[in-house]
């Protein structure tokens, strides 16, 4: 379970996230959305241990971020919006080092690795330079990196990025299988229909503030609209903003 | 210039965001750090200093200053050559460019080229006060070709490095990458060892100047030797002007195609697959292992790696030589390679964090304590110089030259030198961190590894089992200071 009470992120003068609130319960999919900017990529980086919050207090199946960041990170797999990989090694060399990391015994990790590769299809890569390979592509090694540990919780930061339709659904179908696992999964994506489809709580996040929360359903009988994608823009500002923009575009082209 | 200030700040901006720790300093940081002029006037003013530290040893007679004068005028050719060299693969990596891909830009690798030159331009700054030696005992026109020279170096120097990184800087891949890696990185580091050897050429030339003057004026119009020709501005001006024209031809071509080069994006040479399966090391070892993978398969990368054993594979080959060393000559030569080894082997540390300015957050994703990363990158410093040190002592001692007990320092001198290196990149930094390099970190470690160097050979030259008890005190603090 991931438990985020007050959390403040500053950089220097800018405050990026203002004391959000939220929580992600064992066995569910809790979907932050928000434009960009918002704060989004931020909170998750917290989460998962990687930047310190200034205030406020994470916990992940109990442990603290701040004061046990390491912990965190043996029990979470995050995903960053961009891979981050070494590109002068091979996919296996690159799963070999994280394993080795994060400890995973052998056996283990051949048989994972065999299994994510296969179902990503990114089996007959696996002897490549990861620097020769596509962002999609690279986006799959990041994922099943990801994934080595076996990890109790999942911080995924715009995952179905770049991912072909087939294994973004193979992506879905393993976090469902996962949610059914008890584990907690916090996610983002701008793909509204997939957060739709896939999260059973949604946390709208918006210039560092949670501005609404709920299921999808809870979220379009609040706002009254129809479709998530118009919750998205009544509650960020963007519904009237972008009808503006389009006549101005319309009468300059 | 105003894109050029942009690039260069984004270079520091880019360092500081890789590293989300610091992430809140970066304002302040940019204030003072990514100013391009005041960053450039404070290296100047750096350099100067180093050049009036050896001003006085600039002295003798009218010619013996001119062949001093021409040893000096190498250092911006190899600054030069070694910052292009080891720089521009780390500049490519960061998309510096991409945002100026789609712009109607001609000759866009000139920024990349100037940035790199930015790192060894105030080195120019060094040869000042030479220049005036030179004005003062020659004429004011020699004085100012010295510093032309100067510049024709540092612009040779330059254009190796970038001719370095368009022939090699790609990842290379398929069959025997890593042994044509290994290559391409020993013929780079045989192009150092030639300037070191010549640099003995013309210490000889300097006890003999009298004598040789005469036969070498025959070669004055090849670099280095040209600085030579600074008496005579008549015929040096436009030997320079030669030098700069073609210069200016082969710099032209080459930045043209290294646009097309940073277009492409990040190249990688080969398509073979490499050999395929999982093996799961200690995590100190497997930072180990993939440093080492991305330097077999970066040649920048490992050049900066094997960089720090040229000068001591030097001095063995000096001692090798001299068959008549004898006893004491034989030790007092194995405490001076050692001592040198372990003052440069910290030479790499500043390739070792650029490794990692790319993937960094994946670092810090993972469950990775300060102390492991640290020691980890401790033995990848270590590991070339140690392993160097143990041969060349072990041939020595085969030799007759040195004693086998000597292996450890061997081991040990590097790794309290790398360690004293790591201490001050990550001085005041938390957990992972991606350190701020620059010249005064730089300076730090040469002056504070001179003192631990010093101290170790002093005791050395005493008593042998002092000075080993005293290296493994310093390397044992290190390593508990690290850790901590």
């Amino acid at each position: 379970m991931i438990i985020v009470e007050d959390l403040v992120k500053s950089f220097g003068p800018t405050t990026a996230v203002r004391e959000i609130s939220f929580s992600v319960n064992d066995g569910e999919i809790y979907g932050l959305l928000g434009p960009n900017g918002s704060g989004k990529s931020t909170t998750m980086k917290i989460v998962a241990g990687i930047i310190p919050p200034t205030s406020g207090k994470v916990t992940v199946n109990g442990i603290d971020v701040s004061a046990n960041p390491l912990k965190v990170k043996e029990i979470a797999g995050y995903i960053p919006e961009t891979p981050a990989l070494y590109e002068s090694l091979t996919p296996m060399e690159f799963f070999s080092f994280i394993g080795s990391i994060r400890r995973v015994p052998k056996k283990e990790l051949e048989e994972r690795v065999e299994k994510l590769s296969r179902a990503f299809g990114i089996d007959s890569f696996l002897g490549e330079l990861i620097g020769t390979l596509s962002f999609g592509t690279k986006q799959k090694v990041s994922i099943i990196s990801s994934l080595l540990h076996d990890p109790e919780v999942l911080v995924l930061d715009e995952a179905v990025n770049g991912l072909d339709p087939k294994s973004a659904r193979i992506l879905k179908e393993l976090l469902i299988d996962f949610k059914k696992q008890g584990r907690s999964i916090l996610f983002s994506t701008h793909v509204l229909e997939v957060a739709e489809a896939l999260c059973d709580r949604i946390g709208i996040i918006y210039r560092g503030e949670i501005v609404a929360e709920g299921t999808p359903k809870e979220l379009k009988e609040f706002t009254k609209e129809e479709s998530l994608e118009e919750v998205f823009l009544k509650l960020t500002e963007g519904k009237g903003e972008v009808e503006g923009i389009v006549k101005a575009l319309r009468e300059a082209f | 210039m105003k894109v050029l200030e942009v690039l260069y700040r984004e270079v520091v901006y880019r360092r500081m965001k890789d590293n989300p720790r610091s992430a809140g300093k970066i304002s302040l940081g940019l204030g003072s750090s990514g100013d391009l002029k005041k960053t450039l006037l404070f290296q100047t003013a750096m350099y100067a200093v180093f050049g009036l530290m050896l001003f006085p040893s600039l002295k003798g007679e009218r010619d013996a200053v001119l062949v001093m004068a021409s040893t000096y005028a190498i250092l911006p050719f190899i600054l030069a050559f070694y910052a292009t060299v080891t720089n521009s693969s780390y500049i490519a990596s960061l998309d510096l460019f991409k945002p100026l891909l789609p712009l109607p830009i001609r000759l866009g690798g000139r920024y990349m080229s100037v940035l790199l030159l930015l790192e060894s331009l105030p080195a120019m700054a060094f040869m000042l006060p030479g220049a005036v030696r030179i004005g003062m005992a020659v004429s004011v026109a020699s004085g100012l070709l010295v510093l032309l020279w100067s510049a024709v170096g540092l612009m040779l120097g330059h254009v190796f490095g970038l001719l370095v990184y368009y022939a090699f800087g790609k990842t290379s891949s398929g069959r025997f990458a890593d042994l044509k890696s290994l290559a391409k990185a020993l013929g780079v580091i045989l192009i150092f060892g030639l300037f070191y050897g010549f640099r003995y050429f013309q210490d000889y030339v300097l006890h003999n100047y009298a004598s040789i003057r005469e036969s070498l004026g025959g070669y004055e119009f090849i670099y280095p030797l040209s600085v030579l020709s600074v008496d005579r501005p008549s015929f040096s001006a436009p030997l320079a002007g030669i030098y700069l024209v073609i210069l200016g031809v082969a710099y032209y071509v080459l930045i043209s195609r290294l646009w097309v080069r940073i277009s492409e994006g990040s190249y990688t040479s080969g398509r073979n697959r490499r050999a395929c399966g999982l093996r799961v090391y200690p995590p100190e070892l497997a930072l180990m292992v993939k440093d080492f993978k991305t330097a077999l398969r970066n040649t920048p990368v490992l050049t900066g790696l094997l960089v720090p054993i040229v000068i001591p594979i030097i001095n063995v080959a000096g001692i090798f030589s001299n068959p008549d060393i004898g006893a004491f000559g034989g030790r007092l030569a194995t405490i001076t390679f050692v001592a040198a080894l372990g003052w440069v082997s910290a030479v790499s540390v500043e390739t070792l964090t650029k490794i990692e300015v790319k993937s960094f957050e994946l670092l810090l994703s993972l469950p990775l304590e300060r102390g492991r990363f640290l020691r980890s990158k401790l033995l990848t410093m270590a590991a070339i110089p140690s392993a160097v040190g143990v041969l060349a002592l072990l041939g020595l001692s085969l030799k007759g030259f040195s004693s086998p007990i000597y292996l450890p320092m061997a081991v040990l001198v590097p790794l309290a030198t790398c360690g004293t290196a790591l201490q001050v990149y990550y001085h005041g930094t938390e957990g992972l961190a991606l350190p701020q390099g620059g010249i005064l970190k730089s300076l730090a470690v040469l002056i504070l590894n001179a003192v631990v160097v010093g101290i170790i050979a002093g005791s050395w030259y005493l008593s042998y089992p002092i000075a080993l008890l005293l290296t493994v005190a310093i390397d044992a603090l290190l390593l508990w200071s690290l850790n901590r």
